[in-house]
């Protein structure tokens, strides 16, 4: 076992136990539906945030979270899978959309990249409402079966939801923080920084743009699924709003854009500050105030919130392990 | 024994010929300078070489393997690693790990568990050891040069094509980079450098090939290419030059 990896194991325990133990401690109900959320849009952004760091800038990832949440309510109804199952072999057709998009952008980069994805976006809808609308029953959507069995208490499953949530995005974090320090995590930061040189290397460039894509659309179908069949229990050709393509890239470059710790941290600070404006201010004096808090961060903190506490961290380790006396240099 | 061999290579932008029926050969151990004028083509017959364009017509071998039609990625893991004319590193990741994309996804295809291992002897080779961690923004123009031939190296090549890794050089630099280009052929790897300092070319190169407007003028050791009427009227100019001689020109 490497360093790296002993070290991402250590980071999902925490992210694990934190928020396990919290669920002992909190009964609000409103609390857990948000931390489900955060848990949920976390893995959304992971996605977002392992494409970008592939050098692919997406902003069309809610087709992804749109097609997992379809395919997976559409296992549950007409193949009978449960839907713990089906969320799971739902997202394969969004990892299918991934490589879709990602082939027919293969050349393109940067904002050309983004304006295709998002202009596919707009297409997968009609897509969804039109062509499959007999299947997708057109712009009033489908409910989505309950996560867990039914017959449970309100609490137990919300409790469950929770759980389940948290569970996945931890694995969900394991799984990206290995690619990111695995030779495809090489291949992903040598094609950001520049294509041609790391073909001029060897690298299979169309082979990683592909794998990310591929990857990317899993994981964001995978929380499309889950949110449909945990916190909204119906899904709509509304998920495919620009504004859910949004939402993951202010997530990564809040929490620390390329890193696998960021997306988590940064939907979290993210959608607390946002969650509790909402309930304290209104909803117009709430955009004010997160758009405020994002530029704060691109000012002040360009690196993200992660970088930071991560650095602020190993500063007090250092100074605990130096000898008593020493000043530092 | 002929490493990379290339027969009436072409390649035309538009209406313009960059490259006209070029023929070259680069032998095992064997270091060939590339010179002419700006714009003889010189770096599109790197670039076409390393398969960043497709050549119009011609072929390129590689030990009698072909490359002509295969991708950047493919020629670098078949065994042909390049530099660029200036200098390009991957600038998210440490020196270290520069290396290591051109060990893990070159020739060597080293195991990415051991490439960090591996990637040590290379810095020390080219100089850099003390600096494996850092960043490349925190690197000299001559580090950077040393990076960029590391990295190179890393991928396990059989040739290596050095585009001008001489320039913005001090002259005690570049005697640096000399020594470092001979110890490479000792390996056996065929070198063929672009270069603009006449006088390195003629102190290293064993041949000398001349482009002129996309074609080759000129093939030869470089007492021949210094003697050559058509080189000194097309692009050495009517000063004299020595071969091995310490007066520059050009």
């Amino acid at each position: 076992m490497t360093r790296r990896f002993r070290r991402t194991l250590a980071i999902a325990a925490v992210m694990f136990l934190l928020p396990a133990l919290l669920l002992a401690m909190v009964r609000e109900l409103f609390i857990l539906q948000i931390l489900t959320f955060v848990f949920i849009f976390a893995i959304y952004a992971q996605s977002w945030n392992l494409v970008a760091h592939s050098g692919q800038f997406s902003l069309g990832h809610a087709s992804f979270l749109g097609v997992g949440a379809y395919a997976s309510v559409l296992l549950v109804q007409h193949l009978r899978l449960p839907p713990a199952a089906a969320i799971l072999v739902g997202a394969l057709l969004p990892a299918g959309v991934g490589l879709a998009i990602g082939g027919l952008c293969l050349r393109l980069r940067e904002w050309y990249f983004g304006m295709v994805t998002f202009g596919v976006t707009a297409i997968v809808q009609v897509l969804v409402v039109e062509q499959f609308g007999w299947l997708t029953n057109r712009w009033d959507g489908l409910d989505a079966p309950r996560l867990v069995p039914a017959g449970l208490p309100l609490e137990r499953v919300a409790d469950l939801n929770y759980l389940i949530a948290l569970g996945l995005m931890v694995a969900a974090y394991v799984a990206v923080a290995s690619i990111m320090n695995s030779k495809a995590g090489l291949a992903f930061s040598a094609i950001h920084d520049n294509e041609l040189v790391a073909a001029g290397c060897g690298v299979d460039v169309r082979r990683y743009r592909l794998l990310a894509m591929a990857a990317g659309g899993y994981l964001a179908g995978l929380a499309g699924a889950l949110n449909s069949h945990t916190l909204t229990r119906h899904v709509s050709p509304g998920i495919f709003g620009l504004e859910d393509s949004i939402w993951p890239l202010l997530y990564s470059i809040a929490g620390g854009l390329r890193t696998p710790e960021g997306p988590i941290l940064g939907t979290l600070v993210v959608r607390v500050v946002w969650e509790w404006a909402l309930r304290r201010l209104g909803g117009f004096e709430s955009l004010v105030l997160i758009g405020s808090l994002l530029a704060l961060v691109v000012i002040f903190v360009p690196r993200g919130l992660y970088p930071l506490a991560a650095a602020a961290m190993s500063r007090v380790g250092a100074r605990r392990r130096r000898p008593a006396g020493v000043t530092p240099p | 024994m002929t490493r990379l061999c290339g027969t009436g290579v072409t390649k035309r932008f538009g209406g313009l010929v960059a490259l006209a029926g070029v023929d070259f050969e680069v032998g095992a151990g064997e270091i060939v300078g590339l010179i002419g004028q700006n714009g003889a083509g010189k770096t599109t017959l790197i670039n076409v070489i390393a398969g960043v364009y497709q050549p119009d017509a011609g072929s390129i071998t590689l030990d009698g393997q072909p490359l002509t039609r295969l991708g950047p990625d493919r020629i670098t893991r078949l065994g042909v690693a390049r530099t660029f004319q200036v200098p390009q590193p991957f600038p998210s990741l440490t020196i270290l790990e520069n290396v290591m994309v051109g060990l893990v996804f070159g020739r060597e295809a080293c195991r990415p568990g051991d490439a960090a291992q591996r990637a040590r002897p290379v810095l020390d080779a080219v100089g850099l050891a003390g600096k494996a961690d850092l960043r490349p923004t925190s690197l000299t123009v001559v580090e950077l040069r040393k990076l960029e031939l590391a990295r190179a190296l890393a991928s396990g090549a059989r040739v290596l094509l050095l585009d001008e890794i001489n320039a913005g050089l001090t002259a005690a630099e570049m005697q640096e980079a000399v020594a470092l280009i001979r110890t490479l052929r000792e390996g056996g790897i065929g070198i063929l450098m672009v270069e603009h300092v006449m006088r390195i070319v003629m102190q290293v190169c064993e041949r000398i090939i001349v482009l002129h407007f996309g074609r080759k003028i000129a093939d030869g050791t470089p007492a021949a290419i210094a003697a050559d009427p058509d080189v000194v009227a097309a692009y050495l100019g009517e000063r004299r030059i020595r071969p091995g001689g310490d007066r520059a020109g050009g």
